[in-house]
C-alpha cells in the first residue's frame, strides 16, 4: 500500500490543483473527493469589543449560541451564531478576574462553566454572568502531587459530574462532583510496550536512565460529551495511534483501537506528525477531529472509518493557521476556532458530504438497504469513494445479488465481504449447474490422476534407461518430482546452464502469474501496486545467495560438488515452487477466505517440498550423512545472511562514493560556467 | 650539486607558497562596504515637521496641468499629488492618517508617507537578505527637472551608492510613472532589487469608505473597515504567477493574471496598470491590520531576483543576481469619473487600454448569440502495472465522434471541445508526443473526428503540453533542454522528477515538424497547457531567456499553431495570451480566498467577455456544488464546462488522474449538459458577443452583472430570497432584467 501512496505523491499535478478534499481509504491511501465543506461565514470579534487574542476553546450551546474562550484577553465571549456579540464574561465591570481561561462548557439551561486555568479554578456562572460557585483544587490522596490543579478543558454530564483535563496530567480525566469532591480519575491512557525503549532501559545505568527522562502516557488534550448516548470523546495529543477515544461512563474505550486517526506523512522532505487537539460529535454520531499540526479537519463514522478530510495550512478562507477547537451547531454547521488567526470559521456541508453522512449513518445502524440510495448518489458523484462501494455491496448482498455485490466489494477493496459474496455466488452456481460442474470436476480429477500416473510411468522408464539418453534436461525435471535422489545424481554428472536459465525464468513467470491471476480476495500483491524490481529480487537474490553459500560451505566441509552442479540442482529443486504457486493461484479462484486454511496449506506444502528437495540435493551431491546435511544447511543459511549484509554494506559504500563524485561534478559545474 | 640546490629551491618555493596561501586564507576579509563599517553616518530622516505637512497641499508646487488634472510636487521629499477637477479628488503619495490611528514602528510611519520604498541587497555579504528602506527614513539627494507635462526626479541614495530617476507625467485622464532602466546607477556592492513607487497613492484608513482592488484570480476586493483582525501576511503577487512552480507546497494560490490594481475611496477611484515591464513587477496590497492600520495597494518594480544558490548538495543560501535586468517600467494611473469609479469602471478602463494597444484581440463576432458548451473529452492514460505500463482506453476517437453527434442531435449547436490524453502515451506523460494513440483509433479515426467537427462548425482542440517534462522522457540531453535557475541548476521538483522545457528548445522542436504533424490531424486548433499560467526566467546556458523572452517563445509557438490550424487555445489567462488566443481554459471563477479579501469579483471576465471564449477551472462533473457552479457561470459569463468520458472513471482509478476526475461518464452527464446548455442559451445566448460593462454586489450573496445592451443578470447564491426594486430572485437562483 505504500506503493500506492508514493504513486499518487509522485505524479500528482504540481500546480493548478483545484480545491478539493480527500478521504483516507482504510488501507491508508488518499481518494480525491469534491470539497467537503465550504465556508459559510467567519466569526471574529468586533471593533467595539475588540478582536480575539489567542482564543483556545469554542463551545456551542443548545440554542446555537457560540462561546469563545478568548484566552489572552482573559475573557469569555458569547455570540449568536452569526457572530454578533451578546455578552462578555470577564470584563472590568463584572469582577470575575478570569485569568487565561482555556476551556468552556455550557449546560442546556445556559449555565456557564469556565476552566479558569490561570487562577487554578473552575467558575460556574449563571446565564446572566453572575458568579454561582467556584471549584478549586479538590483534595484527595489519589491525586498526583506532581500535577497541581490546572483545569484546561471540561465537560459535564447530566448528573453534574465534571470531567476535567488537568494540564499535562496523564492519569486520565479528573472527575469532580457538584460538591467539589474528587471522584477519581477516569479513562487513563496506557503506555504501549516499546522494545527499543525496554532494551535501552534494561541495560542503561541509573544516570543514563535518569537522563532519558520518565516516559509517561500521552494525556487527553480535550474532552467532549455526547449526553444523549452517554459517551465521552477525547482527543489525545502527541501520539501516533488512537488519537481519538470514545469512553462509556465506566471509562472503557469503545472506539476501534490500534488505528491511526491522524496522518503521519513525509512529503518533500518535511515530516508532519499528527496532533489531534479537539473532537466534536454531531447528532448523527459523525465525529470531527481537528489536527493542529496538519491544520486539517478529519471526519469519521462510528466505526472509525475516515469519511473525508479538508482544510490545510494557508492564509485563505477555508484553510487554517492553528485550528484548536471544533464544534457542531444544531443546523449541522461546523465551527472551527483558529487560535493564530483569532477567528471562527463556520463551514456548511456540501451536497456530497451530506450524502456521505446520510449513508454512513444508515449503514452504522445496519440499515443497509435504506443506505443504498445515498451511497448510489455518492458513487455517481465520486466513483472512487470506497465506503460507498462497500455500502452498496452490503445492500446488494442483502438482496442476494451476489455477482453485483462482488463487483461492488471489489471496487470497495473489501476482501472479506468479497469472499462472502463469492461464497454465496459459488453456492448458487453449484446449485444451478451442479451436473455440469460435477462432471467437469470429475473429468479434471480423472485427467489429473492419469497425467500423474503417466508421468510417474515415464519417470520409471527414464530411471531404467541409462543417464544421458533422450532429453536429459526434461527427464531430470520429471525425476526431480518423482525420484529426486536420482535426479540430483544425474544433474551432478551433467549440469547445464541452459536448464538453470529456463527454470529461473519459470520461477519468475510463476510469480507473475500469481500476481496477475490470483483472485481479488486472496491477492496481497496486486499488479497495479507491485514493484517489478522488488518482486524479481525477492526471488532471485535468495536463490543465488543460497546456491553460492551452499557451494562455499560444502567445499570446505569435504563436499564433492562444484558451483555449477549446485546451481543447476538448486534450479531443479525449485520446480515444486513453480507447481505449488500455479496450483495456489488456480485454487484462489475457487476457494473463499473461509477456506483460507486450504489455501495456506498449499503454500506450506510447497515450501516443505522445496526444503526437502534442497536437503536431498546437499545430501546426495556431497555424500553427507543426515546430521551433517542439517549442519551444512544451517551454516549455508548463516553464510547467505552474512553475504547479504556484506553486499548491503558494499552497496551503501558505493553509493557514497558515487554521491561524492556527483557533488564534485556539481561544484565544478556551478563554478565552471 | 646544481640539481640538489634546484631541488631545495623548488621545495622552499612550494612551501613558501603554501604558507602564503594559508596566511591569506586565515586573514581573508570579506569586502565590506560603508554601511557595514558605519564609516559614513546615516543621513538624518526627513524632519517630523516636513513629514506632518505632507498632507497639506500648500507645501507642494504645481508642475503640470492639463485642464482636468493638475500635478503637484513637493521638493524636499519629492512627494507627488494629483488633483482631479472632474471629481474633486486629490490623490497624494503621502497617506493622510494620524500616527495614533496608524500604529506601528517609526520606519513604517515614514513608509506610509514616502513617495517610494526601495529594496536592495548587499552583495558583499555571505547571505543576501533583502534590505528595505524608504525615501523618508533614508532621504536620498533629490534633484528634479521639468519635462514635458511633468517632472523628472533623480534620487541619489549616496550612502548606498544607488541612484535612479523617476518621471511623473500627466495625460488626459492619467498619471504616468516611468523608471528608465538606463537611469539606474550602482557604485558600491549594494545592489538595487526593487522600487515600489507611490506605495500610498489612494491609501485608505479604516474610517474611509471604499475598497482596494487587486488581481488575485478573477479579481478580489478588500473593503476599508474598522473590524478586522491583525493580519500576518499581505497580498504580494508576482504578475503572471510565482516562479516557484515546481516547489509549491500546500496552499493553492491563483495567479495575478493581469498587471492591474485599483482603489475606490470615498466615491472616486483610479485603476493602475503596468504598461511596460510588467514581467518584472509585483502587485502588493497591504490590508489594514497588516503591521499598520492603513489599506495600501501598489506596484513594485523588480530589477533582480533572489534565488537559492547551492552551497553543497541539499544546502542552499539566499543570493541575489549580480546583473541588473535592464527593464524600463512604466505604470499608468487612470483616474475614473465618478460614475465609473467602481471595479467595473476599472475593468472598462483597462479593457479600453488593452483593445487600443492591441493586447486584447476580439475573437467573438458581435452577432454570435450562442454560448458554446466547453467539453473536455478524456481519452486515455497509461497505468503502471508490475510488468508493463498499459494504455487504458477511456474514450476512443469513434466514441468521441458519436458523443458530438448525440449532442448535436439533442440541440447543442455550439461546442468547444478539447481532447485530452489523445496522444500515444496518454495523459500526463510530458512532454506530450505528437502521435495519435493507436489504441484510440489512430490517425485515421482522429481525422475522421476532426472532419466531423469541422463540418458541423464545432471547435475541436487537441490538448498538448510541451512545457512540462519528466526526467524519464528527457534522456541525456536533459541539461540542454530544461529551464534553469540563476544557480545554474535545473528547475526540478523535490523528487528530481518534474522539469520544465526550455522555451526556445520547445519552439525549435515545434517549428521543426512537430507543429506540422499536429496540424496534420485537421483539428480546429491546438490547446496549449501551462503557457498562460506560468512565466519563468530561464538561465539555461544555451538559450537563456528572461521571463518576457520565454513567454515570447511560447507566443511564437502559439502563433505558428494558429497559422497552421486556424485557431489556438491556451490554459490560463495571463494577459500576454489575450492578443493571440482564440479560447481560454482554467480561468478561475473566483479568487484565492485570502483572509483579508472580502469579495471575489469577475474583473478578468469583465475584461475578456465578448472578446475571447473562456471556461472555468473545475468542470461541472467534479464540482462540489452543481448549483453554485451553474450560478457562477451565469454571473461570470463563462461557458458551461464538462469533462466527460466513455468508460467509468473506475477504469483509471489507480492513475494520478483519479485526483482530477471521479465522475465523468457521458451517459450520466450528457442529459445535464443538454439541459444546462439549453437553459443558458435560452436566457443568455444573446449576451455571448457582448462586453460585461457593470457588476455590483447588491447584498450579501447577491450579485448583478450588466451587459453592453443593458441586460442585467441578478444571481442569488444565498439561502434567503432577494427582493430588489425591480426584480425578485428566489434563493439559489437567478433572474434577468432586459
Amino acid at each position: 500500500m505504500i506503493a500506492i501512496a508514493s504513486l499518487f505523491a509522485g505524479t500528482a499535478a504540481a500546480y493548478a490543483v483545484p480545491a478539493t478534499g480527500y478521504a483516507i481509504a482504510p488501507e491508508g491511501y488518499h481518494i480525491a473527493v469534491p470539497l467537503g465543506y465550504s465556508v459559510e461565514r467567519v466569526l471574529t470579534g468586533d471593533y467595539a469589543h475588540g478582536m480575539f487574542k489567542n482564543p483556545e476553546d469554542l463551545f456551542i450551546d443548545a440554542k446555537d449560541q457560540v462561546y469563545v474562550a478568548d484566552t489572552a484577553n482573559n475573557r469569555i465571549v458569547k455570540m449568536d451564531k452569526f457572530g454578533k456579540i451578546l455578552k462578555v464574561f470577564g470584563t472590568k465591570d463584572d469582577k470575575l478576574n478570569l485569568m487565561e481561561p482555556r476551556g468552556i462548557f455550557v449546560e442546556d439551561d445556559g449555565d456557564v462553566y469556565i476552566a479558569d486555568t490561570g487562577n487554578n479554578r473552575i467558575v460556574h456562572l449563571s446565564p446572566a454572568g453572575e458568579l454561582i460557585e467556584k471549584f478549586i483544587a479538590p483534595e484527595s490522596d489519589l491525586i498526583d502531587k506532581d500535577f497541581p490543579f490546572m483545569p484546561t478543558k471540561l465537560a459535564l454530564d447530566r448528573n453534574g459530574n465534571m470531567y476535567v483535563t488537568n494540564g499535562s496530567d496523564y492519569h486520565g480525566l479528573m472527575v469532580i462532583d457538584g460538591h467539589n469532591e474528587f471522584q477519581g480519575y477516569i479513562a487513563p491512557n496506557k503506555l504501549k510496550f516499546n522494545l527499543k525503549d525496554y532494551i535501552l532501559r534494561k541495560y542503561a545505568t541509573k544516570e543514563q536512565r535518569e537522563a532519558l527522562g520518565k516516559v509517561v502516557p500521552p494525556n487527553h488534550r480535550n474532552v467532549t460529551i455526547d449526553q444523549k448516548n452517554g459517551f465521552l470523546y477525547t482527543a489525545i495529543e502527541n501520539t501516533m495511534l488512537d488519537e481519538i477515544k470514545r469512553f462509556n461512563l465506566l471509562g472503557i474505550n469503545t472506539y476501534p483501537v490500534d488505528r491511526q486517526y491522524g496522518e503521519f506523512n513525509v512529503r518533500r522532505g518535511v515530516t508532519t506528525s499528527p496532533n489531534v487537539v479537539d473532537v466534536a460529535v454531531d447528532k448523527d454520531g459523525i465525529i470531527t477531529a481537528v489536527d493542529s499540526n496538519h491544520r486539517k479537519i478529519y471526519q469519521f463514522d462510528q466505526e472509525g472509518n475516515n469519511l473525508l478530510v479538508f482544510g490545510g495550512n494557508g492564509d485563505q478562507t477555508g484553510f487554517f493557521q492553528e485550528p484548536v477547537s471544533v464544534a457542531n451547531d444544531s443546523e449541522g454547521l461546523l465551527y472551527v476556532l483558529d487560535r493564530a488567526r483569532g477567528e471562527v470559521q463556520a463551514f456548511r456541508a456540501n451536497h456530497f458530504t451530506s450524502l456521505v453522512h446520510n449513508g454512513s449513518e444508515l449503514f452504522s445502524d445496519g440499515r443497509y438497504e435504506e443506505a443504498l440510495e445515498p451511497w448510489r448518489q455518492v458513487v455517481s458523484i465520486d466513483s472512487n469513494y470506497i465506503l460507498a462501494h462497500r455500502g452498496i455491496g452490503k445492500a446488494l448482498y442483502k438482496q442476494q445479488q451476489w455477482k453485483a455485490a462482488m463487483t461492488e466489494f471489489r471496487l470497495g477493496e473489501d476482501m472479506g465481504n468479497y469472499s462472502n459474496a463469492f461464497r454465496e455466488y459459488r453456492h448458487e452456481l453449484l446449485r444451478h449447474q451442479f451436473g455440469w460442474i460435477a462432471l467437469a470436476a470429475a473429468a479434471v480429477g480423472v485427467g489429473l490422476y492419469y497425467a500423474i500416473v503417466a508421468l510417474n510411468g515415464y519417470a520409471r522408464k527414464v530411471l531404467a534407461a541409462p543417464a544421458g539418453s533422450g532429453y536429459p534436461s526434461f527427464q531430470n525435471a520429471i525425476l526431480a518430482i518423482f525420484a529426486p535422489r536420482e535426479a540430483f545424481y544425474r544433474i551432478q554428472s551433467a549440469p547445464r546452464y541452459g536448464a538453470v536459465i529456463v527454470l529461473v525464468l519459470g520461477i519468475l513467470a510463476a510469480r507473475f502469474i500469481q500476481i496477475y491471476f490470483t483472485s481479488f480476495h486472496f491477492n496481497m500483491t496486486r499488479p497495479e501496486f507491485a514493484d517489478f524490481y522488488f518482486e524479481v529480487s525477492q526471488l532471485i537474490v535468495p536463490f543465488f545467495l543460497f546456491a553460492a553459500s551452499a557451494w562455499m560451505i560444502t567445499s570446505i566441509m569435504d563436499g564433492e560438488s562444484k558451483f555449477k552442479q549446485i546451481l543447476a540442482a538448486c534450479a531443479y529443486a525449485a520446480i515444486p515452487y513453480i507447481i505449488g504457486t500455479l496450483v495456489q493461484t488456480l485454487m484462489s479462484n475457487l476457494l473463499t477466505r473461509d477456506e483460507l486454511a486450504i489455501y495456506d496449506m498449499i503454500g506450506t506444502v510447497t515450501y516443505c517440498w522445496v526444503g526437502l528437495s534442497l536437503f536431498l540435493l546437499i545430501m546426495v551431491m556431497n555424500d553427507y550423512s543426515v546430521s551433517k546435511t542439517v549442519w551444512v544447511i544451517v551454516l549455508s543459511v548463516l553464510t547467505a545472511i552474512a553475504l547479504l549484509l556484506v553486499g548491503i554494506l558494499f552497496y551503501v559504500l558505493v553509493q557514497h562514493v558515487i554521491d561524492f563524485f556527483k557533488e564534485v561534478f556539481l561544484e565544478l559545474y556551478i563554478r565552471g560556467f | 650539486m646544481l640539481r640538489r640546490s634546484w631541488r631545495i629551491g623548488l621545495w622552499v618555493l612550494v612551501l613558501g607558497l603554501c604558507a602564503f596561501g594559508v596566511y591569506k586564507m586565515e586573514h581573508y576579509q570579506i569586502e565590506r562596504n560603508a554601511l557595514g563599517d558605519g564609516k559614513v553616518e546615516d543621513p538624518a530622516p526627513v524632519s517630523k515637521e516636513i513629514v506632518d505637512k505632507l498632507s497639506d497641499i500648500a507645501s507642494y508646487r504645481q508642475v503640470a496641468d492639463n485642464g482636468r488634472l493638475t500635478l503637484f510636487f513637493e521638493p524636499v521629499t519629492s512627494s507627488i499629488a494629483v488633483r482631479d477637477r472632474s471629481t474633486g479628488a486629490l490623490w497624494m503619495s503621502a497617506a493622510n492618517i494620524s500616527d495614533e490611528a496608524l500604529g506601528g514602528s517609526e520606519l513604517l510611519k515614514n513608509s506610509v508617507r514616502a513617495p517610494l520604498n526601495m529594496t536592495y541587497a548587499d552583495f558583499s555579504r555571505p547571505v543576501h537578505d533583502p534590505l528595505i528602506t524608504n525615501s523618508i527614513t533614508l532621504p536620498p539627494k533629490i534633484a528634479s527637472e521639468s519635462i514635458d507635462r511633468g517632472i523628472r526626479v533623480r534620487y541619489d541614495f549616496e550612502k548606498l551608492g544607488i541612484s535612479f530617476a523617476v518621471e511623473y507625467t500627466i495625460g488626459e485622464d492619467r498619471l504616468e510613472v516611468l523608471v528608465p532602466a538606463s537611469s539606474i546607477k550602482e557604485t558600491t556592492s549594494n545592489l538595487l532589487v526593487s522600487i515600489e513607487v507611490l506605495p500610498n497613492l489612494g491609501s485608505g484608513t479604516d474610517q474611509d469608505k471604499g475598497y482596494m482592488f487587486y488581481p488575485d484570480g478573477s479579481g478580489a476586493i478588500s473593503n476599508f473597515k474598522e473590524t478586522h483582525p491583525a493580519y500576518k501576511d499581505k497580498y504580494t503577487a508576482t504578475v503572471y504567477g510565482s516562479e516557484e512552480v515546481l516547489k509549491r507546497t500546500g496552499q493553492r494560490t491563483e495567479n495575478a493574471y493581469l498587471p492591474v490594481f485599483g482603489a475606490n475611496k470615498n466615491g472616486s477611484g483610479f485603476v493602475a496598470f503596468v504598461t511596460e515591464g510588467e514581467f518584472e513587477t509585483v502587485i502588493n496590497y497591504s490590508p489594514s491590520g497588516y503591521t499598520v492600520n492603513l489599506n495600501r495597494v501598489s506596484g513594485e518594480f523588480f530589477y533582480r531576483r533572489f534565488y537559492d544558490a547551492a552551497i553543497r548538495r541539499g544546502e542552499f543560501s539566499q543570493r541575489v543576481e549580480r546583473d541588473l535586468m535592464p527593464v524600463d517600467h512604466r505604470m499608468r494611473y487612470v483616474f475614473l469619473p465618478k460614475d465609473q469609479s467602481d471595479y467595473a469602471g476599472m475593468a472598462n478602463a483597462y479593457r479600453a487600454y488593452l483593445l487600443d494597444s492591441g493586447k486584447l484581440a476580439s475573437r467573438i463576432p458581435q452577432d454570435r448569440r450562442q454560448i458554446p458548451a466547453a467539453v473536455d473529452l478524456f481519452m486515455g492514460i497509461k497505468e503502471d502495472s508490475v510488468l508493463r505500463k498499459q494504455f487504458l482506453t477511456v474514450t476512443t476517437f469513434a466514441q468521441a465522434k458519436s458523443f458530438l453527434e448525440e449532442m448535436k442531435a439533442a440541440g447543442v449547436d455550439a461546442m468547444s471541445v478539447m481532447l485530452r490524453g489523445w496522444m500515444k502515451d496518454g495523459e500526463g506523460d510530458y512532454p506530450d508526443s505528437d502521435q495519435a494513440a493507436g489504441a484510440l483509433g489512430g490517425k485515421s479515426k482522429l481525422t475522421d473526428l476532426t472532419q466531423y467537427a469541422k463540418d458541423n462548425r464545432i471547435d475541436l482542440f487537441l490538448n498538448f503540453n510541451n512545457v512540462d517534462a519528466f526526467a524519464r522522457n528527457l534522456g541525456f540531453r536533459k541539461n540542454l533542454d530544461v529551464m534553469k535557475s540563476p544557480s545554474k541548476l535545473a528547475l526540478e521538483d523535490y523528487y528530481g522528477f518534474w522539469y520544465l522545457l526550455n522555451a526556445e528548445r520547445a519552439r525549435l522542436k515545434f517549428a521543426g515538424g512537430q507543429g506540422e504533424q499536429l496540424a496534420g490531424y485537421g483539428a480546429s486548433g491546438i490547446d496549449f497547457e501551462e503557457m498562460g499560467q506560468i512565466a519563468l526566467a530561464d538561465f539555461n546556458e544555451y538559450h537563456p531567456l528572461t521571463r518576457e523572452g520565454a513567454v515570447e517563445k511560447w507566443l511564437e509557438i502559439m502563433r505558428q499553431a494558429r497559422e497552421q490550424n486556424g485557431k489556438v487555445a491556451v490554459h490560463g489567462g495571463n494577459s500576454y495570451v489575450l492578443g493571440t488566443a482564440d479560447r481560454l481554459s482554467d480561468i478561475p471563477l473566483g479568487d484565492t480566498g485570502f483572509v483579508y479579501s472580502d469579495e471575489a469579483v469577475p474583473f478578468f471576465q469583465m475584461v475578456v467577455h465578448g472578446h475571447i471564449p473562456y471556461s472555468g477551472d473545475v468542470p461541472m462533473n467534479t464540482h462540489y456544488d452543481a448549483r453554485e457552479l451553474f450560478l457562477k457561470w451565469v454571473e461570470y459569463g463563462s461557458m458551461p464546462f464538462y469533462e466527460l468520458t466513455q468508460a467509468s472513471p473506475e477504469k483509471f482509478r489507480y492513475t494520478f488522474y483519479s485526483d482530477e476526475l471521479f465522475s465523468s461518464t457521458f451517459e450520466q452527464w450528457s442529459p445535464v449538459l443538454v439541459q444546462q446548455y439549453k437553459e443558458l442559451n435560452g436566457k443568455l445566448g444573446h449576451t455571448w458577443g457582448q462586453e460585461i460593462v457593470g457588476h455590483r454586489i447588491l447584498s450579501r450573496d447577491v450579485y448583478e452583472t450588466e451587459y453592453a445592451d443593458g441586460t442585467k443578470v441578478v444571481v442569488n447564491y444565498g439561502s434567503v430570497p432577494y427582493k430588489g426594486s425591480d426584480i425578485a430572485v428566489p434563493p439559489k437562483d437567478y433572474g434577468i432584467l432586459k
